[in-house]
């Protein structure tokens, strides 16, 4: 029929039409704002991005001075302080919701309880609300500034944060790190190894144990090694100011409220994701386990979370792009993120509006494609153990 | 039913552009007149029935519009006349109306809905004209600085700033309470005045060069002041110096946290600071003992150690770190409305220093006395008109809201809670820096 023919070709030119119609208009609305904020006197343009800072920001993660840095200095370390706040989010919540998923199909109904409890608590209330509370309860529930609790030589807890020693990697000081790095290698390599011969149906190598002892114990060698030579790595011990514990690694309480907050809001989720994960494999499979003889944990681990992830991932994928999205709220308990030092105050102190929301939106955008790609590609990996 | 709306264009002023449209009953399918002008800025549309013969005789009214009069006794007839449907009003072989609500149609309604939205702003119509034209007054304010900006008991709006746009209300329309205030936290506010969200921010603003040059223009300084520092008492900090590896809370996007970081490099010392993102964060900060001090404009400290659980506890250090003009805050661009804003403080200031009050104005405008004051009360000359105001506009400013000196006791000063001595804000006359330049 000449209609069907018809039709594809039809339809191409009506959606080739609507692409340019929608182009049309992005480029109309461009230009448009461009003429409006010109004829407003308004600068365009990033030139901003090198001009001085001149304010202070409360946790930098590289070295960062109001004198001298620019801009674009500290909207880096903002986002920095996003990428830590959200990266380590996603492991704790990620650990914290399997835990919670896999114990709310646990024989044990006290934890079964508990854990029911733990998701209808967090996920039904605000994370805004549950943020203002943790970062209220650091700040009570700790001693003042100048009376620490002493938990260790050198370790201070106070409302103000808990500080740490800190050793200084610079100079040869970076091989420490680089051998904590190799153990993790290696180690990983080692369980590939293990996983082949179990697949070969040889017995397994002891993993965990070499694996600890990788990890732990490189960098302890290289410590050792350097201080023989002569290096000895120095480190910082937190002491005693006029006004605070001063010195060391200090972990902020915005940083402490809004990492606990996340991670346990999220987890309620991921737990619920989990859940959904492990009744999506057949009750066959694990009575098949049982029978071969495997215990709990071993028919969790080797059969049914495995199979579980196929369905676990997706949804997976869209709480930890909503947790990396979710930690802009620190704004609001005083964390330095990158919506706080961009749209809070890069914005107000240039006036450059479009600019600093182009940024804001372009960083999270690129953090969300990275880690959707990233997920997809896990996900590749998982779906594959589909037999 | 009736789709009448009344002509929304100025007066005796015809629409831009005339269309038929299908009414808003299917079966009945009526058709009207789609009328569009302009009005300020924006657009308008009113519709206006068709029916008897045809779509002339209310397209002729519609496009002659004798004012609200004609659309009036459109409306009449709308009750008395017999609907017809629209396939008869729209001569035979009009593409008009057969295809509308096919997808071309509704499609290229959509286009053109987007391209009026993206269209570039009609020539823009002056500030004041939108501001009598829409009733009331838009002033940006804080959302909540103790004699600045805050809401009372009973919600009514109070303090310094907030009776500066009163003033300004009572100006232009006679009537103090023709204002809605929008509570701007300090992040947000200069994209409200950059957008046209509000016509005037009276938000304890600090007039800078950068800010100026920012497509905002700033009226007179209607409160001279500096950054200080609140800190607990029995800390016993006389000076700011001893606060050197302190930790100190500050509100974010404001000119404190730039201060702040210069005032501790130029003398050689060292801080820390916790910023947050509005006042409430950055007290509870304060009094929960994550810092040490907490600054920002001295006068809004009064306020904020009120807040406080305990106000004994706190004090308020003497010294000021820096130079902090609050000015009215507007969208650049219009002399007009920047010449407005500017006298409607210096009117406060000549009432003052002409003895003018709230309570004794009417009196003495039935028996001014001195040239001067003539001139303020509108009795000579046309200094009013000339701002586009009636020439009682400073008269009206005076009676509703007092003059400076006034405003200053009521809200911030002695006959306040917060205490704050006139200081440099005392009129120049005085030994203040408080100087209005004379109407004439
Ligand atoms: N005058 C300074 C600071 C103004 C400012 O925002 N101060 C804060 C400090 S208390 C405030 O008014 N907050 C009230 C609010 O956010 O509503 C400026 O213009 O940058």
């Amino acid at each position: 029929m000449a209609d069907s023919a018809l039709a594809p070709k039809l339809r191409l030119a009506v959606q080739a039409g609507l692409l340019l119609a929608v182009a049309a208009l992005a480029y109309g609305a461009t230009t448009n704002a461009a003429d409006k904020l010109a004829r407003q006197g308004i600068v365009a343009g990033f030139g901003f991005l090198r001009r001085a800072a001149g304010f202070d920001i409360s946790q930098t993660l590289i070295p960062y001075a109001a004198a001298t840095a620019t801009y674009g200095e500290a909207i880096l370390v903002g986002l920095l302080n996003t990428l830590l706040v959200a990266s380590l989010g996603i492991v704790l919540a990620t650990i914290l919701g399997f835990v919670v998923g896999i114990a709310r199909r646990s024989p044990n109904a006290l934890a079964r309880g508990l854990a029911a409890t733990y998701v209808e608590t967090l996920r039904n209330l605000p994370l805004l609300l549950q943020l203002l509370v943790w970062y209220v309860a650091v700040r009570v529930v700790l001693p003042p500034a100048l009376e620490p609790a002493v938990f260790a030589e050198g370790a201070f807890l106070t409302q103000r944060g808990l500080f740490l020693p800190r050793p200084d990697f610079s100079g040869t000081g970076w091989l420490v790190p680089a051998a904590f790095l190799l153990g993790i290698g290696a180690t990983l390599i080692l369980a590939r190894l293990s996983r082949r011969r179990i697949e070969a149906g040889r017995t397994p190598l002891p993993v965990l144990a070499a694996g600890s002892g990788l990890i732990l114990g490189l960098p302890a060698l290289a410590w050792i090694g350097l201080a023989l030579a002569g290096r000895v790595i120095p480190i910082a011990f937190p002491a005693r100011g006029p006004y605070d514990i001063e010195g060391g690694l200090a972990v902020q309480p915005e940083f402490a409220a809004l990492l606990i907050g996340l991670s346990t809001y999220s987890a309620a989720f991921i737990a619920e994701i989990v859940r959904a994960g492990l009744d999506s494999v057949a009750r066959g499979q694990e009575e098949a386990a049982q029978a071969l003889g495997l215990n709990r944990a071993q028919r969790l681990r080797l059969v049914v979370v495995p199979q579980a992830m196929r369905v676990i991932v997706p949804p997976l994928t869209s709480q930890y792009l909503s947790l990396t999205k979710n930690s802009s709220l620190g704004v609001l308990i005083g964390y330095p993120d990158l919506v706080h030092v961009t749209m809070g105050t890069v914005l107000n102190q240039t006036n450059q509006a479009v600019e600093a929301v182009a940024i804001t939106m372009g960083i999270y955008l690129a953090l969300s494609l990275v880690t959707s790609v990233a997920m997809n590609l896990y996900n590749r990996r998982v779906a594959l153990v589909e037999r | 039913m009736g789709v009448l709306t009344k002509p929304c264009w100025a007066e005796g002023s015809r629409p831009a552009w005339t269309r038929r449209v299908l009414g808003p009953n299917r079966a009945g399918s009526r058709g009207g007149v789609l009328a569009i002008g302009t009005l300020g800025e924006g657009c308008c549309a009113a519709i206006t029935p068709a029916w008897s013969s045809g779509v002339n005789p209310a397209l002729d009214r519609a496009g002659g519009f004798e004012g609200n009069a004609g659309a009036e006794k459109a409306g009449e007839s709308d009750a008395r006349a017999d609907p017809i449907p629209l396939k008869d009003a729209i001569p035979a072989g009009s593409s008009f109306g057969r295809r509308a609500g096919s997808r071309p149609v509704r499609w290229g309604i959509g286009i053109l809905a987007a391209a009026l939205l993206l269209a570039p702003p009609a020539q823009a119509q002056g500030i004041l004209a939108q501001v009598k034209a829409r009733g009331h007054l838009v002033c940006g304010v804080s959302q909540g600085v103790a004699g600045f900006s805050m809401p009372d008991s009973q919600g009514q709006w109070r303090g310094l700033d907030v009776e500066f746009c009163r003033a300004m209300a009572a100006a232009i329309f006679d009537d103090p309470d023709k204002v809605r205030f929008i509570p701007l936290a300090s992040p947000a506010r200069f994209t409200a005045v950059q957008s046209g969200e509000v016509d005037v921010l009276a938000r304890n603003t600090t007039w800078t060069l950068a800010r100026d040059t920012a497509a905002m223009n700033f009226g007179a300084v209607n409160f001279y002041d500096g950054q200080g520092f609140l800190v607990r008492k029995d800390r016993n900090i006389a000076e700011v110096r001893q606060l050197d590896r302190a930790t100190i809370c500050l509100q974010q996007g404001t000119t404190t946290e730039l201060n702040l970081a210069d005032w501790f490099r130029a003398h050689g010392l060292t801080q820390s600071v916790v910023t947050f993102a509005n006042s409430e964060q950055t007290l509870s900060g304060y009094e929960s003992g994550r810092c040490d001090a907490l600054s920002t404009d001295k006068s809004s400290l009064f306020g904020e150690r009120l807040k406080t659980a305990d106000p004994e506890a706190h004090v308020i250090l003497d010294e000021l770190i820096s130079k902090e003009p609050f000015a009215p805050a507007l969208r650049q661009g219009d002399d007009q409305w920047r010449d407005i804003v500017t006298w409607t403080h210096y009117a406060m200031l000549n009432a003052e220093e002409a003895g003018l009050t709230r309570e004794n104005v009417e009196a003495t405008r039935k028996a001014p006395a001195s040239p001067n004051v003539r001139r303020i009360l509108g009795l000579e000359g046309r200094y009013g008109q000339d701002l586009g105001l009636t020439n009682d506009w400073a008269f009206r400013i005076i009676r509703h809201v007092g003059n400076y000196g006034e405003v200053f006791s009521r809200n911030v000063g002695e006959g306040s809670a917060l205490k704050v001595p006139r200081g440099l804000n005392a009129l120049w006359t005085q030994g203040g820096l408080q100087y209005g330049p004379p109407i004439r």
